[in-house]
C-alpha cells in the first residue's frame, strides 16, 4: 500500500500540487497575519528600545511615552544628574502631533526634540543626511518621506512652524507612532515650555543597578517618576498595543481561524478523493492498517510540502509587503511556524483516520459499483 | 443551463452546504475587516460632526481634534468675541492622558468643555456639572467596572463619575468629559504651587457660533487676519482631516488585511470549484460528449460559483454582523460596522469577481476532460 500511496501521488501530480498549494497559501496567510501583529508590536516600542538609557525620568504620575503628556522643570534635570550613580543625563522634549507635508497631507507622529549634543536620544540609523537636527530642521522617517514624496531639503510644517528636512532616519516609521526629530530649542518654543523637559534619559555608572538607581532618583528628586528602561518599554507596549495593534491581533485571529479551516477542508477533500480507490484495494484484500498507513503518508506529505512552500513564500512576500506598505513591519515568529506545522500534521492525521475509517466500513460490492 | 445548475447544487446538498459555509466564512472575514476600517473612520468623524458649532478655532498648524495637541493663549477668547459676525464663543480643551487603575493602563482623551462640545449621548446619569464631575465613555466604564458615583483619578485629581456616554471614542481612545472650569481650576492651583504663571489654561480650541446673517468664509478669514496664531476650520473639515489621519495611520495595514481576506476568499472558491469539477468529472465529460464546449462549461461553473456566492454573501453578512456585535461586546472601544453600504457593495463586487476568477482556475482541468475516457469508466 505504501507503493500505491507514493505511486498515486506521482500519477495524480496535479491534485497533489493543488492540495499542497492550498495548504501552503493558507499557512502563509496565518504566518503573515501573525507576522504583521508581531512586527507592529515591535515597532511601537522602537524608540524607547533604541534609545540608550538605563533609567527614564518623567513627570510624576506618568510611566510611559505613547499618548502620554509629561513635562518637568529644567531644575529637576540638574537634580537628576546629581543623584549618586548617574553617569549622564540627556533630556528630550516630546509631543504627539502632526507633520504637514506638501498639499496639506497630515502624518501623525511622535515629535521628539533632541539637543545638539544628543548621543542617546536621536535616530539610531540614517538613510540620508545628518542625525541631529539644528534649529529650523527636522529628521523624518524614511518611510514617511517616501509616502509623502518628501526629500532632504524640502520644507514640512510641524506645530505650525516651517522646518527644513535635514535627514531621513530608518526604523522610525510605523502605523501608530512614526518618530520625527526636531531641535530641542525649536520644540521648546513651539510647546511654550522654556527650560522644561518631557523625559530624561539616564545612563547609570558602571556597576550601578538600574532598578536601584530608579529608586534613588524617585527618592531624591521630588515631582518625578523614574523607571528602568525595561519597565518603561513594557508600559509603553501595553498602552500602544491598545492603540490599533490589538485590532491587528483580533483580525489576525479571525483570519487565522478561517485559514486553518481551509487547511482542514483541503486535506479532507484530498483524502476523500482517494476513498474509492482504497475501497477497491480493501475489497482486493488490503488490510485496514495498510489503508490507514497509505492515507497517512499522503496527508502528512501534503501537510509537510504545504508547510515548506509557505515558509519559502513567506520569505519572498516579506520584502514585497514592506516595500508596498512601509508602515507595516513583518516579523515572522518561529514558534508560530512550529505550531502551524504541528497543527497541519494533526489535521492531516485526523483527515486520514476519518476517511480510512469510512473506507474500512465500506462494503466491497459498493466499491466496485462505484457508489 | 440554470435547471442543470440547480439540479447539480441540489443533487449533493451536503457538499453544497459545506461550499456555502466555506464561502460565507470568507465573505464574513472580508466584511469584518472592512467593518473595522469603516468603524474606525466613523468614530473619528463622529465627535467633530457633533460639536454643533459653525467654526472651530485651533492653534495655527493644527488641523485635527483627534490626537491633536493645541494650546491657545487666554487672550484669544476676547479677540474672537470682538470679531464681527461672531455671536458666541465656547472654549474647549483636549488632553491625552493615560488612565491607570487596577493595574491596567488605558490611553484616554480628556475633553474639557463649557457648554458645547460635551458628551454626545449620556446613557446613564447626567452631564458633568462643575465641581470635579466627569462623564466617561461606556468602553472605559466597562473595562474598569466604573459606574455613576464612582471616583476616578485624572492627572492626579479626583473626579466623580456623573454619567456614562456612548459613541465618544476615536483611534481606540475613549473620551472623558469634564467641565472646563475644573481644568482652569487645576491649572491655576498648580501654577500657584509652582509659582509660575500659566501660559494657557488648558484651552486648545474655541467653538464659534455665528450671528444669523454672518458668512462662514468671511468670519473665518476675519478671525485669521486678527489672530495670526490660529487657524479656523469648519467642523466638517476637521472630521475629514481626522478621517484622513486615520487612513494614513491604519489604512495601509487595514488594506493589507483586507487583501489577505480576499486571497483567503479566492482560495475557498478555487478549492470548492476544483473539488466540484473533480467530483463531477464524469458528468462534465458527458456534457462535452453531447456538444457542450469548454468555455460554455466554464461559464456554467462561473454561474454556479456566483449562485453559491450569492447565498454565501447573505449568510456571511449575517455572520459578520454577529461577529461584529461579539467584538464590540468583548472590546467596547472598537466599533465594527460591516453593514455599511460602501463596504457591502465593495465586498459584493469583490466576491462576484473572485467567483469568476475561481471558476476560470479549473478551466485547464475541464479542457483536459476526454469524453471517450469518461464513457470508458
Amino acid at each position: 500500500m505504501l507503493r500505491w500511496a507514493i505511486k498515486s501521488m506521482i500519477v495524480d501530480r496535479g491534485a497533489l500540487i493543488g492540495a499542497a498549494a492550498g495548504v501552503g497559501v493558507a499557512l502563509l496567510l496565518v504566518l503573515l497575519l501573525e507576522g504583521v501583529f508581531a512586527g507592529a508590536s515591535d515597532t511601537i516600542v522602537a524608540y524607547p528600545q533604541a534609545a540608550n538609557a538605563d533609567v527614564w525620568v518623567m513627570q510624576k504620575g506618568v510611566a510611559n511615552m505613547h499618548m502620554a503628556s509629561s513635562l518637568i522643570d529644567g531644575d529637576l534635570v540638574g537634580q537628576t544628574a546629581d543623584v549618586p550613580g548617574v553617569e549622564s543625563v540627556e533630556p528630550i522634549l516630546y509631543v504627539n502631533s502632526f507633520i504637514e507635508t506638501e498639499g496639506g497631507a497630515l502624518w501623525f507622529a511622535y515629535i521628539v526634540g533632541i539637543t545638539l549634543a544628543a548621543t542617546n536620544s536621536g535616530p539610531w540609523e540614517m538613510a540620508a543626511g545628518a542625525p541631529v537636527p539644528r534649529a529650523g530642521e527636522a529628521v523624518l522617517p524614511e518611510g514617511l518621506a517616501k509616502k509623502a514624496g518628501v526629500r532632504v531639503g524640502d520644507e514640512v510644517r510641524v506645530l505650525g512652524r516651517e522646518l527644513r528636512v535635514s535627514g531621513l532616519s530608518r526604523g522610525t516609521f510605523s502605523m501608530a507612532n512614526s518618530i520625527a526629530f526636531v531641535a530641542y530649542a525649536d520644540l521648546e518654543s513651539m510647546r511654550e515650555a522654556s527650560g522644561a523637559a518631557s523625559y530624561v534619559l539616564v545612563r547609570a555608572r558602571p556597576g550601578v543597578d538600574a532598578e536601584a538607581l530608579a529608586e534613588a532618583i524617585r527618592t531624591a528628586v521630588p515631582g518625578v517618576n523614574a523607571v528602568t528602561s525595561t519597565v518603561f518599554i513594557e508600559n509603553d507596549r501595553e498602552v500602544a498595543l491598545q492603540m490599533g495593534v490589538n485590532v491587528v491581533r483580533l483580525m489576525s485571529g479571525v483570519g487565522g481561524g478561517v485559514a486553518l479551516l481551509i487547511i482542514a477542508f483541503t486535506l479532507f477533500t484530498h483524502a476523500a478523493r482517494r476513498s474509492r480507490e482504497l475501497a477497491i484495494a480493501k475489497a482486493l484484500g488490503a488490510t485496514s492498517r495498510s489503508l490507514y498507513g497509505a492515507l497517512l503518508v499522503q496527508s502528512l506529505f501534503i501537510a509537510s510540502a504545504g508547510f515548506a512552500a509557505s515558509v519559502v513564500l513567506a520569505l519572498i512576500v516579506e520584502p514585497i509587503i514592506e516595500t508596498a506598505v512601509p508602515e507595516v513591519a513583518v516579523t515572522y515568529v518561529p514558534t508560530t511556524a512550529g505550531w502551524l506545522l504541528l497543527v497541519s500534521l494533526v489535521v492531516g492525521i485526523v483527515a486520514s483516520v476519518v476517511i480510512a475509517q469510512r473506507v474500512a466500513r465500506t462494503d466491497p460490492a459498493a466499491a466496485f459499483s462505484g457508489s | 443551463m440554470w435547471r442543470l445548475l440547480l439540479r447539480n447544487l441540489l443533487d449533493d446538498p451536503a457538499r453544497t452546504l459545506l461550499s456555502i459555509l466555506g464561502l460565507a466564512a470568507a465573505v464574513m472575514l472580508v466584511l469584518v475587516f472592512e467593518g473595522f476600517s469603516e468603524g474606525l473612520y466613523a468614530q473619528l468623524r463622529a465627535y467633530p460632526e457633533r460639536v454643533g458649532a459653525d467654526l472651530v478655532v485651533l492653534r495655527a498648524g493644527v488641523r485635527n481634534l483627534a490626537a491633536a495637541t493645541s494650546a491657545l493663549p487666554q487672550s484669544t477668547r476676547a479677540e474672537l468675541e470682538a470679531t464681527p459676525g461672531v455671536e458666541r464663543v465656547h472654549p474647549l480643551g483636549g488632553l491625552p492622558l493615560i488612565y491607570e487603575a487596577n493595574g491596567q493602563r488605558t490611553p484616554i482623551y480628556v475633553v474639557a468643555f463649557e457648554d458645547k462640545g460635551g458628551p454626545p449621548v449620556v446613557v446613564e446619569g447626567g452631564p458633568p456639572e462643575p465641581g470635579r464631575r466627569v462623564v466617561i465613555d461606556a468602553g472605559l466604564a466597562d473595562k474598569y467596572e466604573l459606574g455613576v458615583g464612582d471616583e476616578v483619578e485624572l492627572a492626579g485629581e479626583r473626579f466623580v463619575v456623573a454619567g456614562i456616554t456612548t459613541g465618544a471614542a476615536a483611534l481606540f481612545t475613549p473620551y472623558v468629559f469634564v467641565r472646563i472650569e475644573d481644568l482652569i481650576d487645576i491649572a491655576i492651583t498648580r501654577a500657584m504651587e509652582t509659582g509660575d504663571a500659566p501660559a494657557n489654561l488648558g484651552v486648545g480650541f474655541y467653538l464659534v457660533d455665528l450671528a444669523p446673517a454672518a458668512q462662514l468664509e468671511d468670519v473665518g478669514a476675519s478671525i485669521e487676519r486678527r489672530l495670526p496664531a490660529v487657524d479656523v476650520l469648519a467642523p466638517a473639515e476637521i472630521a475629514a482631516n481626522d478621517v484622513q489621519m486615520g487612513r494614513r495611520m491604519m489604512g495601509g495595514v487595514m488594506q493589507l488585511l483586507v487583501v489577505v481576506a480576499y486571497v483567503i476568499a479566492l482560495l475557498v472558491v478555487v478549492i470548492v470549484l476544483s473539488s466540484s469539477v473533480l467530483a463531477r468529472a464524469r458528468e462534465l465529460g458527458t456534457l462535452k460528449a453531447v456538444g457542450a464546449s469548454t468555455p460554455r462549461l466554464i461559464v456554467s461553473l462561473g454561474l454556479e460559483a456566483s449562485l453559491l456566492m450569492s447565498v454565501a454573501f447573505v449568510v456571511g453578512a449575517a455572520a459578520a454582523a454577529a461577529v461584529a456585535a461579539g467584538i464590540e461586546a468583548a472590546s467596547p472601544m472598537y466599533l465594527v460596522t460591516p453593514w455599511v453600504p460602501g463596504a457591502l457593495l465593495r465586498t459584493a463586487a469583490g466576491a462576484l469577481l473572485i467567483s469568476w476568477v475561481g471558476a476560470a482556475m479549473p478551466a485547464h482541468r475541464i479542457g483536459q476532460l476526454d469524453p471517450a475516457e469518461v464513457f470508458a469508466r
